[in-house]
């Protein structure tokens, strides 16, 4: 059951991590844009900016993150089948 | 199902988590903001502002005016510290909001962003909220505050003001991504994961906690078949499958004991 719900490859890598650690500062880094804005605006659509990073930025990652799960899922279940049927023909030897 | 029906259904701890949920809700937040009008406040946006204490330099005023923020987070982190996140999980009436908000979007549409590994987004965030002031490049303490557009979604029906608020760029854009990582996400938890500073401080003095002993929602590896169910209740998306065998992280766990409600095997418990 977990295995379904799960489509990306866990665990993972140090450098994974690393890599949406990034992401977090750089939706950190678009959230700046709107910083003070709730105090006085001076309608320069940073807060839209900031929002739209935050949201592009998680949303993207997700995007990515469930693609490379598939893809690995996809090589998986290649690799399954190419064994599969190496063992199950006898020409093949 | 009917609500009530579901209602019914809840096991005698989450009726309790729910029920507190909803009385933090009703002490802290509008309309009825009964904790903070004995301060003559109706927000979050002031002394019990939980966010305002890590602008840096702290200047005498926002010592003064966050100075209940400031006495609420030591007494988090001190809960935090003995027993496990009871405050987010059990009291803190944003995340209670969001979370209470999600049961209302239909399952098929939720964001399932459970495959994003939440901790090191949220201390990718946390790293630049901390240095953004030290730096001098400003401070997110009040950009895109979940703790300022809840309150303000909640009293927009009956003050004007706040109906106002959500109509600005701030305003819309702020409601957006609360909607987007919180309400509309799976377990209603999102901002809490991603953007929370609160709860990444929390988190951090969660993991301590563990280290040094104290209890902890726990896993017992040899009950556990590794059938996945609390990996699909978690709000929090702490639960990861490791050997065949449920592992919670607790940079993410919230000590909500959904986990051990669903458990078939009854593999996991509140312990050392």
């Amino acid at each position: 059951m977990a295995d379904r719900l799960r489509s990306a490859p866990e665990p993972m890598s140090l450098k994974g991590k690393l890599l949406f650690g990034v992401m977090g500062a750089a939706a950190a880094a678009t959230s700046l844009l709107a910083s003070s804005c709730a105090a006085r605006c001076s309608g320069c659509m940073g807060c839209l900016t900031g929002g739209a990073g935050i949201a592009g930025v998680l949303l993207g990652a997700k995007i990515a993150h469930t693609i490379r799960g598939r893809l690995s899922n996809t090589q998986e279940e290649g690799n399954q089948t190419r064994r599969t049927s190496y063992e199950h023909d006898p020409e093949s030897t | 199902m009917s609500v009530f029906t579901r209602l019914r259904q809840l096991s005698t701890r989450a009726k309790i988590r729910y029920a507190i949920l909803a009385a933090a809700i009703l002490l802290f937040l509008p309309p009825l903001s009964i904790i903070p009008q004995f301060f003559g406040e109706t927000r979050f946006c002031g002394t019990w502002c939980l966010r305002m204490f890590m602008k840096v330099p702290p200047t005498p005023y926002i010592l003064f005016a966050t100075f209940m923020g400031v006495a609420l987070i030591g007494v988090v982190l001190a809960v935090t510290f003995f027993l496990g996140r009871y405050w987010c999980g059990h009291v803190c009436p944003i995340g209670g909001v969001s979370e209470l908000g999600s049961k209302l979007v239909p399952r098929k549409i939720k964001i399932d962003y459970s495959s994003i590994p939440a901790p090191a987004v949220r201390y990718g965030y946390f790293l630049v909220f901390l240095l953004a002031p030290v730096l001098g490049i400003g401070g997110l303490c009040c950009s895109l505050c979940n703790f300022a557009i809840v309150p303000h979604v909640l009293a927009a029906p009956t003050d004007g003001s706040c109906a106002a608020f959500l109509l600005t760029t701030i305003g819309g854009t702020s409601l957006a991504l609360f909607t987007l990582l919180g309400v509309w996400s799976k377990g209603g938890r999102g901002y809490c994961n991603f953007m929370c500073p609160v709860g990444a401080l929390d988190s951090l003095v969660n993991v301590v906690g563990a280290k040094l002993g104290f209890r902890r929602m726990q896993v017992e590896k040899v009950a556990c078949d590794g059938c996945g169910t609390c990996q699909t209740v978690c709000p929090a998306w702490a639960i990861s499958k490791e050997n065949n065998a449920a592992e919670i992280s607790q940079l993410s766990c919230v000590s909500c004991g959904k986990c051990q409600d669903a458990c078939p095997r009854g593999a996991i418990h509140h312990g050392r």
